[in-house]
């Protein structure tokens, strides 16, 4: 090993690498070419390798989340607010069957998944990364678990009739669903279901009568045209 | 790289300088990852500055070990880094050199490291 041995040939570019940039490495390695003992020489290969893991676990984030079809997914949740505010009626709304304004979100979030899927992967396509890749499958373990969640509570609520609960369950468990899903994908992606977790707060407080529908446009409608914006924007599309 | 006496473990002046600061070894661990990252997710990922990964991201283009191509997608500039085959030879060498610098019984999980350093085909140089 290095001890007691002189710098081998090169070590003078360590010296004026580790002069230049770290005298003192963060992990507590050197740079310089000077005899180091066995232990830290060691303790300087594990420090490196385990940034070298820190890196490789963070490389494997999700980047392909696709922002511009949130924000398309954005403009056909507010189309579906308009749906029930002109047509349908809110489910929550005495007197009217809650059957077809039911069927409005529920046709929004099945065209809302093909969309994300769609551009999600055309992202990756662009970018040059797999689609189904292991940091895909984990993000949607997190995403699925809260989209579950918000299914068999709108199936709880609506056979007990309380559909007045509608909003605040939605936005609830997609917030807790993205919060989630969001831990191995970019940033944004969390603080819009920080967003969400807020609304859902906002709606179990407020009146669904008066609040449900603008919560919802809010949520649904506003926050992925915004976040969306700011993903496409930042996020290269 | 210099080596030690035969039969005796490799030193630090044995390492790579190009690799060993910390933004490059993680510039160069990201792309091995990946085909293609771009400068925003390599950013992102590193936790640095623009100025920063900019002057990091340029020694290593300089050594032939990322190649860097900027595009316009619609108005706005897109810069992309790629591993070289250098590169990636590069990195599995210092992986290597770190290896050997680890007591036996330590070797089996920093040789996962490398595997998983080296999960994707080398790319063509360009």
């Amino acid at each position: 090993m290095a001890g007691g041995a002189g710098p081998s040939p090169g070590a003078a570019d360590h010296i004026l690498y580790g002069n230049k940039y770290l005298t003192e490495l963060r992990h507590g390695g050197t740079l310089s070419g000077e005899p180091m003992d066995d232990a830290r020489t060691q303790q300087a290969a594990r420090d490196d390798l385990q940034y070298i893991r820190r890196t490789l676990a963070a490389a494997g984030h999700l980047s392909i989340i696709p922002g511009r079809g949130m924000a398309v997914i954005g403009l056909l949740a507010i189309a579906a607010v308009a749906a029930n505010l002109r047509t349908t009626g809110t489910p929550w709304a005495g007197g009217v069957a809650p059957e077809p304004a039911l069927v409005v979100w529920a046709a929004l979030l099945a065209i809302s998944l093909v969309i994300g899927i769609g551009t999600m992967a055309q992202k990756a396509r662009r970018q040059g990364q797999p689609f189904w890749s292991p940091v895909l499958r984990k993000a949607l373990w997190g995403y699925a678990a809260g989209m579950l969640l918000g299914g068999v509570l709108t199936g709880a609520v609506i056979r007990t009739e309380v559909l007045a609960l509608l909003p605040a369950v939605w936005l609830g468990c997609y917030g807790a669903a993205l919060v989630a899903g969001g831990i191995s994908s970019v940033s944004p992606v969390r603080w819009m279901g920080v967003c969400f977790l807020l609304l859902a707060a906002a709606a179990a407080l407020l009146p669904a009568k008066d609040f449900g529908l603008p919560l919802l446009a809010v949520g649904f409608g506003g926050l992925h045209l915004a976040f969306g914006a700011y993903i496409a924007w930042r996020h290269d599309g | 790289m210099a080596r030690n006496a035969k039969h005796e473990r490799p030193s630090p002046a044995d390492l790579d300088p190009l690799i060993h600061e910390r933004l490059r070894l993680g510039i160069l661990s990201a792309l091995a990852l990946h085909e293609s990252l771009s400068f925003t997710e390599l950013r992102d990922l590193l936790e640095t500055t623009d100025g920063n990964l900019s002057v990091q991201a340029r020694k290593l283009e300089e050594a032939g070990y990322v190649t860097c191509q900027k595009k316009f997608v619609g108005r706005k500039p897109n810069t992309s880094y790629r591993l070289t085959a250098r590169g990636r030879n590069a990195l599995e060498s210092y992986l290597q050199t770190l290896e050997q610098m680890l007591p036996p019984i330590e070797r089996v999980r920093a040789a996962a490291v490398a595997r998983r350093g080296a999960l994707r085909p080398a790319p063509s140089e360009s």
